[in-house]
């Protein structure tokens, strides 16, 4: 219903930005929330933008943030709060308002992660990517980001082992979605930089949405290096272990591969302990990285490699993932291809067969969900981050000054230790 | 798909213009901040004939004019700076603010002026194209009366650091602008963010000009394949027309007319001409002009080509466009492109110093300036503290006491004192090269 049916059968119709209409509930929320006066397209009669420049920015920021309420605290972390919030509408709209604390030691002012996820959101607007509805600072200069509200996440879903079941056709639609999403971020070259379970959001009609863009970035111009030191560890791929500082959209379709494997799983399916251990667990699956299987990759500057390892057989893949038919074996080694220039794009993956064949992927509002309380709890959680590095940290070298906190590779090995595998 | 995607971006539904929509929004904007520029004036002087304030006329040095007073110090002026606007009373002069023409060519100006500051941070072209970029977003919504382009510069180029993922520490960044403070850069930053309406994307011509230059060298090899073109209105066409061969199109750019003033040139030296030369028209004065408000990316890197060499630019067009069906929107385009380029000329050649004359007419409007600003938006970094604790003045004064007060209005002082001395510095510093 929030994806059109027929969309689920055939891979690509979200393609048409047409469809960059959301479900019906919060498409008017967002058509609301901005009212044609901030739209001067050239077009626009010449009253509209007239009446837009006689306002101040100030006063705008006043009448987005008499919009909405906040309604109580649905989690806090060092550098923001999540509100739960309805908009002042009749009916109202349920609203996560995420506020990003106003730093006041060591500050650089608005901080990075803030930025670029208010960057990317103001742009990137797609079924299967949060919506942004507003943005406005409240008084004491705090950010506030006011997000539609989604009160779960793939990460609940696949670690309650008790107490929901899934079917294949309910993992290839969470993936359908999930992929739409990140085709959309690259159709517009973005590069999300952090796709693990519990950023892939779920509403509460089902529809899978990417969240949080605290570490994206557009795709850099030919020799401007990037930063190696994003993705969380687990869903890192390999030509980032290596500190790979030239890369592509293919990083983000290894962690969606990643994704595919824990739903397929249950658990997460390479989970290294330290970078070197990653390096050693992806060597152990899928053969250690030479020039052979990958062209280029000794001269990687982070490559190094335990002793040349031949990977897992062919069977193991089936044996592992075999119930997700010969088409999602197929397709998961396919997205976790060694060699990036190999990986399958975010495109292709969608139109793979494996989403067209029985059992086909469920209807959004069919698949299991969890939510109520834990929901919200859960989201409060996931909203908040902790404040990101930035390119040129340590690792980055952007240009940059080093000294910094490392804040990026803490930030992923916080998330991790956070995960508790005890009961798996 | 392009198409698709530039129309959901916010350069296109919030910062693209007719050029009559554009004029209409600077008026208001203008008009807005005159009326909220003498209300503030009106009750500053109230205040400081209340106060019975004696004010000295201050120094009316236009270019190091960065404050003129500040918000809370309307009984403490005894030092004879600032305040000029304030100095007269009620009835003795009518304030006489700038037009909006006046405005566009101060911040015309910045605009310079921020791209020279990112010169000599050595920032890669994408900061230096998104910062002058942004100055003029900001300011067609709100007007140099409100706050001076001077004082947000480095508050722009910052957060363009961080928009553009090129992050420096602010410690770093603030110790290249001399006596600059981080706290100074950051205070306004809010408000810089709220101007832009928190978008901080900005699409610029720089790739497609890449992807142009890379298509025409294939052409120039020989190597060009033309796309089988999907909206063909007409079915029968695709099937009885054939576009040029590849080395037909080859023969056709070879035998381009050639350019009256370089000696002809082969195919592929002239690209390579084409390239650089439109390369800096794009990364210096289409930044002066309202090319990025009233065109798209691809129109503006084709009208540099077409300023620098017009039969490549149509061979281009034509070589994008060749079916018969598409030959009233090639010229559509054409003219489009013309249009653009009659923009772009106003930016002035690439790397020229700015006239004696349009400095001139600068000074003289800031000068005028200095009379004209809102005095309540001066003291950014005391409005910012303000903001922070969320207080007005009203409540201080209730609550504060004096004794605090009497502090604060000291430790204001000091630091406008401080930032005009340094300002004059960074003058020197950065004026020269424009100056």
């Amino acid at each position: 219903m929030t994806i059109r049916t027929g969309g689920i059968g055939a891979p690509l119709p979200l393609g048409s930005s047409k469809s960059s209409a959301t479900a019906p509930g919060l498409q008017n929320a967002f058509i609301e929330n901005k009212p044609p006066k901030a739209k001067p397209i050239a077009s626009a009669p010449p009253a509209a933008p007239a009446k837009l420049g006689a306002e101040l920015a100030e006063d705008l920021n006043e009448e987005i943030k008499n919009k909405y309420t906040k309604d109580k605290k649905i989690g806090e972390g060092t550098y923001a709060i999540v509100y739960l919030g309805h908009t002042k509408t009749q009916p109202p709209t349920r609203v996560a308002i995420k506020k990003i604390k106003a730093q006041t030691i060591l500050t650089s002012g608005l901080s990075m992660d803030a930025i670029r996820e208010v960057k990317y959101l103001q742009e990137l607007h797609h079924p299967n990517i949060i919506l942004l509805l507003d943005v406005f600072s409240s008084k004491n200069q705090n950010l506030n980001l006011v997000l539609e509200f989604l009160d779960g996440d793939l990460e609940m879903i696949i670690k309650d082992t008790r107490g929901i079941m899934y079917s294949l056709a309910d993992m290839k639609s969470w993936m359908l979605m999930a992929l739409r999403g990140v085709w959309w971020c690259h159709t517009n070259h973005v590069l999300h930089r952090d796709i693990k379970p519990n950023n892939l959001l779920i509403s509460s009609t089902g529809v899978l949405k990417l969240g949080d863009f605290g570490l994206a970035r557009s795709l850099s111009d030919p020799y401007r290096p990037m930063t190696h030191n994003v993705i969380t560890r687990w869903y890192r791929p390999p030509e980032l272990l290596f500190g790979a500082r030239f890369y592509s959209t293919a990083v983000d379709v290894w962690s969606l591969g990643c994704v595919l494997a824990e739903l397929l799983l249950r658990v997460p399916f390479i989970a290294g302990n330290s970078d070197v251990h990653q390096v050693e667990l992806i060597c152990n699956v899928l053969g250690t990285p030479n020039e052979e299987n990958w062209p280029g990759v000794t001269s990687l500057p982070g490559y190094a490699v335990p002793s040349n390892n031949p990977g897992q057989p062919p069977g193991f893949w089936e044996t592992m993932f075999g119930h997700s038919g010969h088409e999602g074996v197929r397709l998961l080694k396919g997205m976790m291809e060694l060699d990036p220039r190999k990986r399958v794009s975010a495109k292709s993956a969608l139109e793979d067969p494996w989403f067209r064949i029985e059992p086909r992927p469920t209807r959004p509002d069919k698949l299991p969900r969890k939510g109520g309380t834990e929901g919200e709890r859960k989201v409060g959680e996931d909203l908040q981050r902790v404040a990101g590095g930035d390119e040129g940290e340590p690792g980055g070298g952007m240009g940059g000054p080093r000294g910094g906190n490392g804040s990026m590779a803490a930030r992923g090995k916080g998330v991790a230790r956070k995960l508790d595998f005890g009961g798996l | 798909m392009e198409d698709t995607i530039y129309l959901a971006s916010s350069q296109h539904k919030l910062w693209s213009f007719t050029p009559e929509s554009l004029s209409s929004v600077r008026k208001a904007t203008n008009a807005a901040a005159a009326a909220q520029v003498r209300e503030a004036i009106m009750r500053a002087r109230e205040k400081k004939m209340m106060n019975g304030g004696v004010v000295k006329s201050g120094n009316s040095n236009g270019m190091v004019d960065s404050d003129i007073g500040t918000p809370a110090d309307g009984s403490g002026n005894g030092n004879g700076v600032g305040a000029d606007g304030l100095a007269l009373g009620p009835d003795e002069k009518e304030i006489e603010c700038l037009t909006a023409e006046e405005e566009l060519k101060l911040v015309r100006y910045y605009c310079r002026k921020i791209m020279d500051i990112a010169t000599v941070f050595e920032f890669p072209t994408n900061i230096k194209a998104t910062a002058p970029t942004f100055l003029r977003r900001f300011f067609t919504r709100t007007s140099p009366m409100t706050y001076h382009p001077k004082t947000l510069l480095t508050t722009i180029l910052y957060l363009t650091t961080k928009t553009e993922n090129h992050y420096i520490h602010l410690k770093d960044f603030s110790s290249k602008i001399p006596k600059s403070s981080p706290e100074e850069i950051l205070a306004p930053e809010f408000v810089v963010a709220m101007g832009l309406r928190w978008c901080f994307e900005v699409k610029h011509p720089f790739r497609g000009l890449e992807g142009a230059i890379m298509e025409l060298v294939k052409v120039s090899e020989g190597k060009y394949i033309h796309p089988t073109h999907p909206t063909t209105s007409d079915p029968q066409e695709t099937n009885t027309f054939n576009p040029p061969t590849p080395a037909e199109w080859q023969a056709k750019l070879h035998n381009l007319p050639p350019l009256p003033t370089s000696p002809h040139l082969p195919p592929k030296p002239r690209i390579e001409r084409a390239h650089g030369k439109a390369r800096s028209i794009l990364s210096g004065p289409v930044l002066l002009t309202d090319a990025y408000f009233l065109f798209t990316p691809p129109q503006i890197y084709l009208s540099s080509i077409y300023l620098v060499d017009p039969p490549l630019a149509h061979f281009f067009l034509d070589l994008k466009h060749p079916y018969p069906h598409q030959s009233s929107l090639l010229q559509t385009l054409k003219s489009i492109i013309e249009s653009c380029a009659e923009e772009v000329r106003k930016g002035g050649e690439p790397g020229a110093q700015i006239s004696k004359e349009e400095m001139d007419e600068v000074k003289r409007i800031d000068r005028k300036l200095y009379f004209c600003r809102n005095p309540e938006k001066v003291d950014l970094v005391g409005v910012s503290k303000q903001a922070k604790r969320g207080v007005t003045e009203d409540e201080e004064s209730g609550t504060g006491g004096n004794g605090e007060a009497e502090r604060r209005e000291r430790e204001v002082k000091k630091r406008k004192l401080e930032r005009e001395k340094s300002f004059r510095e960074g003058e020197e510093l950065f004026g020269s090269q424009t100056k």
